[in-house]
């Protein structure tokens, strides 16, 4: 058994414009993630990526198929049981401003999951553990009086990571967490995940549209086009012979920081920037 | 006709702020060789956006720029412009493509008048018909499948890296011999981003124009620029041509930027 199994997601939302058509965000959507590994999802806006990685933290609710983890189908706990679950799986959220509370104080913050999860805790023992997450991410203890505007970016992102292992989760969803910070400030945070991981044993499912990032520091990519997963394979295998022809054309967009490897561009028949419509299906 | 198309010789941007004065631009030194995409990279706050601003002519009126020379070939002197003069030298003799395509289209005008919002502007004698003709042309060569489409719609009903073909094509419509590009393909997919880099490069290539491209994204820098320029703290730490600059960093900062780019050989050495 996985550590979390989704099968056959399926997830239509009506269109915002009147009369338009339903968007298939999710069409028949299974994959698998193991205890203590990294599964990315890559793909492009629109492909459904995000909408996956709510899904499996049932932060929307699915139309058809389900979530396991540990065993445990999502769908039927109850709100209680659900709240529980939770400590089990957590989120960092792309833009780290938006997602920290900007009137709560750091601690206050990192807090919250653990007066949410483990009840039994006495303030002073909330503290010390405040302390000691934040110093794991990488900050010193007196940030947690601070605000999160008085933060960079990306210590701001650090404190939406310390939110998300302060409960000991054994998965975290990562939605693009390093793709509105600056180069070297992202590679330091991809470095604190990477300890985080080997530290405390959590599987990622790291959802990302960069796929230089990816290829860094995932163990499997799975790789989202329309609604569906189009291919999976490990890292390694993935980047050495890509077998859709839409992975091929993913990989051909890359644009190497080396003059010297010259990028070829090889457009997709399915290609929907340039279409009026977009194609309703990937092309086999 | 010079080699050079613009010439910038210490360039200076003060700006005023209620804490006292920012010094965003100390002293920088840039020239665009005729065809040539020079590259300008760094990170958010080194002042690569304001240096191309004070070019342009478009910063707040809070900002002194100053410089040794401003010169674009073909016009003269930018320093000396008047503000209200700058307008005529944007679009006709700079056609400037901004980060975000939204912000640089009007949203309540059609784009096909947009395109002859354009040629008013500039005094170029034009009636609507023969405007959207050339509208038509224009598109037809950014790769817009669809032309007339498009051009009776509205720039809320593109996608982002359609509603950037368009700003391309709207800021060639004039022939300008430079290009400014203030990051033209962030924020857009991978996809998009090869399929617009390759568009812009293509117009530049064809027609020997010339491109400032100001950028973030050392793999834009790399696979389309000939030189590049990189900016620390508002000044130029080091320049040179994109093969030696991006294969052989001399600054300290330069090799830190490239490290930061995850490497393919670092993650096979992994599993080797």
């Amino acid at each position: 058994m996985s550590l979390l199994e989704v099968e056959n997601a399926c997830k239509t939302f009506a269109s915002r414009q009147r009369g338009g058509d339903p968007v298939q965000a999710l069409r028949g959507v299974s994959l698998q993630v193991e205890a203590g590994e990294t599964l990315a999802i890559i793909g492009e806006s629109g492909s459904g990526k995000s909408t996956l990685g709510r899904a499996v933290l049932r932060l929307l609710e699915l139309d058809e198929g389900s979530v396991r983890m540990d065993g445990v189908d999502l769908a039927g706990l109850s709100p209680s049981e659900l709240r529980a679950k939770r400590a089990e799986m957590q989120i960092v959220f792309q833009e780290p401003y938006e997602s920290l509370n900007p009137r709560m104080s750091i601690g206050s913050i990192v807090a919250e999951p653990l007066q949410i999860h483990r009840k039994g805790l006495g303030a002073a023992q909330i503290r010390k553990l405040v302390i000691e997450v934040l110093e794991r991410v990488g900050l010193p203890a007196k940030v947690a009086t601070r605000l999160p505007g008085e933060l960079s970016g990306g210590q701001q992102q650090r404190v939406g990571v310390a939110r998300a292992v302060v409960s000991e989760p054994k998965f975290v969803v990562l939605d693009e967490p390093t793709s509105s910070l600056d180069l070297s400030i992202r590679a330091q945070i991809l470095e604190l995940l990477a300890q985080l991981q080997a530290d405390l044993g959590l599987a990622y499912l790291f959802v990302s549209h960069d796929m230089h990032t990816v290829e860094k520091v995932s163990d499997r990519i799975a790789v989202m086009y329309l609604g569906e997963i189009v291919e999976t394979a490990p890292t390694v295998d993935l980047f050495r012979s890509p077998q859709h022809p839409y992975t091929q054309t993913l990989l051909s967009a890359r644009l190497s920081a080396d003059p010297r490897e010259k990028h070829a561009y090889r457009a997709y028949e399915g290609d929907a920037s340039v279409r009026a419509t977009p194609p309703q299906q990937a092309p086999a | 006709m010079s080699d050079t198309v613009l010439d910038v010789r210490g360039l200076t941007v003060d700006i005023a702020t209620p804490d006292g004065t920012v010094n965003a631009v100390r002293g920088v030194d840039l020239h665009v060789g005729r065809g040539e995409i020079l590259g300008v990279v760094g990170e958010s706050g080194c002042g690569k956006s304001t240096t191309i601003k004070g070019i342009l002519g478009l910063l707040p009126p809070n900002a002194e720029v100053g410089a040794e020379m401003i010169e674009l070939d073909g016009y003269g002197d930018l320093l000396a412009t008047p503000r209200k003069k700058m307008r005529e030298v944007r679009g006709r003799r700079i056609g400037f493509v901004a980060q975000n395509p939204f912000g640089s289209l009007n949203p309540i005008y059609s784009i096909e008048r947009q395109f002859y919002e354009l040629q008013k502007a500039h005094g170029t004698k034009v009636g609507k018909k023969e405007s959207r003709e050339i509208a038509h042309a224009m598109l037809d060569g950014v790769g817009i499948v669809n032309p007339a489409r498009v051009l009776d719609g509205y720039a809320h009903q593109l996608s982002g890296g359609m509603a950037q073909r368009v700003v391309i094509a709207l800021a060639t419509t004039l022939s300008p011999q430079l290009l400014i590009a203030d990051e033209p393909t962030t924020g857009l997919d991978a996809t998009v981003q090869a399929q617009i880099m390759d568009l812009i490069s293509g117009l530049v290539r064809s027609e020997q124009r010339s491109m400032l491209l100001v950028t973030h994204d050392l793999g834009v820098i790399a696979q389309y620029a000939q030189r590049v320029v990189v900016m620390l703290d508002g000044e130029v730490v080091e320049h040179g041509p994109v093969m030696e600059v991006m294969v052989d960093p001399q600054h300290e900062y330069t090799r830190k930027l490239i490290n930061s780019v995850p490497k393919r050989e670092e993650l096979h050495d992994v599993t080797a």
